[in-house]
């Protein structure tokens, strides 16, 4: 027997089983808000969404019932294919490169001292600029004559056309983002190798372990559920990247830069076709699900807890 | 109460205006007295040498209209069909709108324009009309009206042996003068195409392809036919020239401000923008404007654009709309904008309109007999993306021509 406060003041005596159904609505109401902002910002508009996958729909009128008509569309448009490749290798060619590095600054910067808590603030600085802002700056830094350009020429290397360069468009976005990006891996992992216990590697330095193998053998190990929470933030982050394709490159030259979130917008703000994007929208949620849970089957496990 | 019990009766009350959004809508009439009243938003793209004219032209019409409230909104040339989208699928559109004739097939077919008063679609060049008419009605009046013309600066043919005073008039010259143009590195070049720019790519594309005997859509707009002789042909010719890899954030103007393009194709505002580029750029000096090339013995075809005024569908005040968007297409203010912004109003005569370049006008008068506006389709933007792929990769040299015909054709059958 309990006793529970309830809501006009009054002291009552329940039963478990009341006391279960009181703390249930209880419950109940204080996830309410939570449940309410789930179902009308994510799950209305996922299954609206998923509704409008199977129909064509223009922006005017109703929309019509197709079936599986723009699933079938996306497999023979070539263009569909060609922004699913590029999204395949800027994510790839941010993504690894993002996280190496990322571990690299994190490893010395996670010790103590005062300069390394100032190098962590500024580390910082790129991740918390706006995007667009960003764009902006790399912009002026791609541009004939520019920064990039500058620092080939003192390399001895001739300059190159950063963003109209058919074979090169792509990698100035990737630099651009992994310089976006760097910081804030940079910061989670280095929160993460604080985090973990100074014996290990004190019995491991007794054990006659050097540095590298200290690293490859305990840090790695050990550090993986932190990995994984970068991996998965940056995998699903370049998967649904947008704005540096929207802002500096307009998906070309050639398409060389026309990532699957561009190529959906075109086709739903562009051309109209909703239905189409919607059906794109659900392959590209269905594949980052596809690859979150891989990279959890593969990462879990061990870990830094 | 005859059968009908109260609670039927809140219900009808409380689902009547439901009803009525979802019915059909009366059309706005006008006043009994003709006197325009109301607020009006009216959303524009900007540029600097316009607002000099539209702003005081704001304040004189409210000054002598005085129920009426303009409120306008500049959004950049690149935003605007977006936002318009976004503000005819959420039902709020402005009252007036500038909107580009290409698209007008496209929000025409939707139901979101309303037609033109008839009194107003009297007095302009009938191509420029034609180009906002769709499916027989007008949706729009004409404004910021240009044909093509073939920039080429003077000094680049000077320092590369060729008479200033002779550019070419043949797209086999044009090639010709191109080599003699094009650096060792290829860092200078003869004629940069627009890349990258589905508007300009369309009109560059058309005059190759249609020059050549061909045509992007058939004449009735059911499929693609860029996959044939003509379209392939233009599509090598498009590959031949300029360097794709050269960068400049304004494109091919940059480069042809900055003098690594000798020639360019573009329209008439570009007399205006090109100074601001680069101040040394002075018409009839520095730099230089002739006819549209054709291919020999092929036909004139003389690609060409009109924006327009037009009304939402939804508007409340059409009649005030309209009236000032009569306001805003008087010949004196036309004539004031052709000299203060370089933006050619269509109206009838217009080739005597004062103020501008008199080169510009003469050449444009010359060639409206060959204005080509190009194809007319409700997927419009679709056709300009995926000519803008089959471009771009040849000039890349990322397709053959052959190749980027045929998926050109693939997008269409796709969309159309």
């Amino acid at each position: 027997m309990t006793a529970v406060q309830l809501r006009l003041g009054r002291t009552a005596t329940l039963s478990g089983q009341g006391q279960r159904r009181a703390e249930g609505r209880a419950g109940g109401l204080l996830a309410l808000p939570a449940a309410i902002y789930f179902g009308v910002f994510w799950l209305l508009p996922f299954l609206s969404a998923a509704y409008l996958s199977f129909t064509r729909y223009d922006l005017a009128g109703m929309p019509e019932w197709t079936g599986l008509d723009n699933y079938r569309k996306m497999v023979e448009d070539p263009g569909f294919w060609n922004s699913a490749q590029v999204t395949a290798a800027y994510t790839a060619g941010s993504v690894i490169p993002s996280i190496v590095l990322a571990l690299a600054i994190a490893v010395p910067l996670s010790k103590p001292g005062r300069l390394n808590g100032v190098l962590r603030g500024l580390m910082m600085i790129p991740a918390v600029m706006p995007l667009v802002a960003t764009s902006v700056v790399w912009r002026i830094i791609y541009a004939d004559g520019g920064p990039a350009n500058a620092v080939l020429g003192l390399a001895g290397l001739a300059p190159v056309s950063w963003l109209t360069d058919d074979g090169i468009a792509l990698w100035a976005l990737v630099i651009m983002v992994t310089w976006k990006h760097l910081g804030l891996f940079v910061i989670i992992l280095t929160a993460g190798l604080q985090g973990l216990p100074p014996s290990v590697y004190e019995a491991a330095a007794l054990d006659g372990a050097g540095p590298v193998r200290a690293f490859f053998s305990i840090t790695v190990p050990l550090l993986r559920r932190t990995l994984l929470f970068v991996l998965v933030i940056a995998v699903v982050g370049s998967m649904q990247a947008f704005i540096p394709a929207f802002l500096l490159t307009g998906g070309g030259p050639a398409g060389a830069t026309e990532v699957l979130p561009y190529y959906m917008w075109s086709n739903a703000f562009a051309f109209e076709r909703m239905g189409y994007a919607s059906a794109m929208a659900m392959v590209l949620l269905a594949l980052l699900v596809v690859l979150s849970l891989v990279q959890f089957r593969f990462l879990r496990g061990g870990g830094d807890e | 109460m005859n059968g009908v019990s109260r609670r039927r009766l809140l219900a009808a009350a409380a689902l009547a205006p439901v009803l009525a959004a979802c019915g059909g809508r009366a059309e706005p009439e006008a006043p009994a007295d003709g006197v325009p009243r109301g607020d009006l938003s009216v959303w524009l793209h900007q540029t600097r040498a316009y607002d000099a004219v539209f702003t005081p032209l704001v304040e004189k019409y409210t000054r002598e209209f005085r129920e009426v409230g303009v409120k306008p909104l500049y959004i950049p040339v690149a935003q605007l069909d977006t936002k318009l989208l976004t503000a005819f699928t959420g039902g709020s559109p402005p009252d007036v709108f500038r909107i580009g004739g290409w698209t007008v097939p496209g929000h025409a077919r939707k139901g979101r324009l309303a037609p033109a008063e008839p009194s107003l679609s009297g007095g302009y060049d009938k191509a420029a009309i034609d180009s906002l008419t769709y499916e027989g009605k007008v949706y729009g009046v004409p404004t910021d009206y240009t044909l093509c013309y073939l920039y080429y600066r003077r000094d680049r043919f000077a320092e590369a042996g060729l008479d200033p005073d002779k550019p070419p008039s043949t797209w086999e010259e044009v090639a010709d003068y191109s080599k003699r143009l094009t650096s060792a590195d290829g860092e200078k070049v003869g004629l940069q195409w627009i890349l990258g720019n589905p508007q300009w790519t369309v009109m560059q594309l058309l005059a190759l392809v249609k020059g050549k005997g061909g045509t992007i859509l058939s004449p009735d707009g059911s499929k693609a036919t860029m996959a044939t002789d003509a379209g392939v042909a233009a599509l090598r010719f498009y590959a031949g020239l300029g360097n794709a890899k050269l960068s400049d954030p304004l494109s091919a103007f940059g480069l042809f401000a900055g003098g690594k393009a000798a020639m360019l194709v573009s329209g008439l505002f570009a007399m205006d923008l090109l100074p601001t580029l680069n101040k040394k750029l002075e018409s009839g000096k520095v730099y230089d404007i002739a006819p549209m090339p054709r291919f020999d013995a092929g036909p004139a075809v003389v690609p060409a654009y009109t924006w327009g005024w037009a009304v939402a569908d939804k508007s409340e005040i059409r009649h005030t709309a309209w009236h000032f968007i009569d306001y805003l297409q008087r010949p004196d203010v036309a004539a004031e904008q052709l000299r203060e912004a370089g933006s050619l109003t269509p109206i009838t005569g217009w080739e005597k309109l004062e103020g501008a370049d008199r080169k510009a006008i003469e050449i444009m008068a010359a060639s409206a007999p060959h204005a080509d506006f190009g194809p007319r389709t409700p997927v419009w933007a679709e056709m300009a993306k995926a000519l803008t792929d089959a471009g771009d990769a040849v000039a890349h040299g990322k397709k053959t021509p052959e190749q980027a015909a045929q998926d050109f054709d693939q997008a269409m059958r796709l969309a159309l």
